[in-house]
């Protein structure tokens, strides 16, 4: 690790980032999504846990995870990195690099939303180790998959079933409407059930090694998307 | 670092360029090559820099430069090199500036680069000669910085550019570029015109047509209007033909015809060139002993 390097691609891709508008209006998308909910809230105040859930897969699968995938796959189309990469180490610095500008672009998109809706006894010890591990989830799924393909325009590929599987898991309930449902069954192991246990203050030690497992998934993605890269050079 | 020609031409052979810090290199081979060299080149400490650069579009060219040196960790300032490299716009976006002005960033980010070797391939191609002055001031700065440069060309004329000592890369292996007196064919000159082959067709060429000759392989090609003929003679035996005519012995393996010389550029202290006043503004080396003698022919032309 070098950190002068790390903080050259952060400065970098954060100009990047700023200047790039299907990036930028991304981490917008949830403060709108914000508004819009607060406005469907009854009377009784306060939003069910569902809904908190849905803004934040929402961050985490439009920002965190379509963010990283695309700026990673912006380079391998572009070759920007040719000239620059000079051992495996350095390819490191970028990934650390890059993550920490999504990093940022995360809090900052998901902060602000939840501020928009004002939520009592959100942000609790255990619901941010929650958000922290499903971040660490979305960003190396974005990653993996950002080192396997080839162009910008693939990314759209992985984006939608992404979104829909990961981001959007609770309204699967839309969809079966029967609570026994195997569906139901599979969906309430799935990392975004975790985090609504957690919120609704459910959430137990099982809930976490879910969580955590379904992180060492996404380690196993990356590191694939790593070797995928290593054998197309 | 050795540069093994065998891994570029694709055969076995025992040649190689010892790439040495502080040394400039030119070296002529065919295209097809350039991307078997590449390949070599960037498997080991040297860094390859292309005609087609790739570059961030969005950020400034300043922040693009601010983003090499702290990469690199490099002492130079951005600043420096914004006013040595003379870019106009420094705050507009890559995606706004010209290809020219894209160009100059190759040089500045060689010169950033803490790797030791520095490549480029056909780097006088499609340039503008304010950007090979530039090319020369940024050499003698690798040159400060104890860095090899290596240039790679897939015209002769344009690795005399670089310099006077120019090495060649064929199917055969490596050579220096030295001029073939060879054995005197048949020549057959008119007066006004000459024969030359192209294929299997033999063509008469008016002489006041042709802009220059050059002796390549031990075989002599005319070169005119972008078109190359090959002529069944040495390059002496035009010149005593040819001298009447107007034409000069500028370098030794060119003859130049004085008509179409537009103007003479000086590079660096032991690179000259003679610019046609053609399309391609074709640049032909030329001897630094013949740099005044071309000058007082000129005049008295």
């Amino acid at each position: 690790m070098n950190i002068t390097r790390i903080m050259a691609i952060f400065e970098k891709d954060l100009k990047e980032f700023m200047k790039n508008m299907m990036l930028f209006t991304s981490v917008l998308i949830p403060i709108i999504l914000a508004f819009l909910f607060t406005n469907l809230g009854d009377a009784t105040g306060g939003l069910p846990a569902e809904t908190l859930a849905l803004i934040a897969g929402v961050v985490f699968s439009a920002v965190t995870f379509s963010a990283i995938m695309t700026m990673i796959a912006e380079e391998n189309e572009k070759d920007t990195l040719r000239g620059l990469l000079q051992s495996p180490a350095t390819f490191m610095d970028i990934i650390v690099g890059k993550s920490m500008v999504i990093g940022l672009m995360t809090i900052i998109s998901l902060v602000a939303s939840i501020f928009v809706i004002g939520p009592t006894d959100y942000w609790t010890g255990e619901n941010i180790v929650s958000l922290i591990l499903l971040g660490v989830f979305f960003i190396n799924l974005g990653i993996g998959i950002g080192l396997i393909v080839k162009s910008v325009a693939t990314t759209s590929v992985y984006l939608i079933p992404i979104m829909f599987i990961f981001g959007f898991t609770p309204y699967i309930e839309l969809l079966v409407t029967d609570p026994d449902s195997i569906a139901i069954k599979i969906a309430e192991y799935f990392p975004l059930y975790q985090h609504i246990f957690i919120l609704n203050g459910e959430g137990g030690i099982k809930e976490f090694i879910i969580l955590a497992a379904w992180v060492a998934v996404s380690f196993v993605v990356t590191l694939w998307g790593f070797k995928a890269r290593k054998s197309d050079d | 670092m050795d540069l093994e020609i065998g891994t570029v031409i694709g055969k076995p052979t025992e040649d190689k360029i010892q790439l040495v810090n502080g040394k400039t290199y030119a070296v002529q081979m065919p295209y097809d090559y350039f991307e078997r060299l590449s390949k070599v080149v960037r498997d080991s400490d040297a860094n390859v820099f292309t005609n087609d650069i790739p570059v961030y579009k969005r950020i400034t060219f300043k922040a693009h430069i601010h983003y090499f040196k702290k990469w690199y960790n490099s002492p130079l300032k951005v600043d420096d090199l914004i006013q040595q490299f003379r870019i106009e716009t420094p705050d507009e976006k890559l995606s706004k500036q010209n290809k020219n002005e894209i160009q100059k960033l190759n040089y500045i980010q060689a010169l950033l680069t803490d790797e030791q070797h520095i490549v480029f391939i056909d780097p006088f191609l499609h340039t503008i000669n304010d950007n090979i002055h530039l090319f020369h001031k940024m050499k003698e700065q690798l040159i400060d910085q104890n860095k090899s440069l290596l240039v790679v060309t897939s015209r002769l004329e344009d690795a005399f550019v670089l310099q006077s000592d120019v090495m060649k890369i064929n199917e055969d292996g490596l050579k220096i570029v030295e001029t073939s007196e060879n054995t005197v064919d048949d020549k057959e000159v008119q007066n006004t015109k000459i024969k030359v082959k192209a294929n299997d067709k033999t063509i008469f060429v008016d002489i006041s047509d042709i802009e220059f000759l050059e002796s390549q392989d031990g075989k002599v090609y005319i070169n005119l209007d972008g078109e190359k003929f090959m002529m069944e003679t040495t390059l002496q035996n035009a010149e005593d033909e040819l001298s009447s005519h107007g034409f000069y012995r500028c370098h030794r393996s060119y003859i130049v015809n004085l008509h179409k010389v537009k103007e003479i550029i000086t590079w660096s202290k032991n690179a000259y060139s003679v610019i046609i006043d053609n399309h391609e503004k074709s640049k032909i080396p030329l001897s630094r002993t013949k740099h005044n003698e071309i000058q007082e022919r000129l005049i008295t032309l």
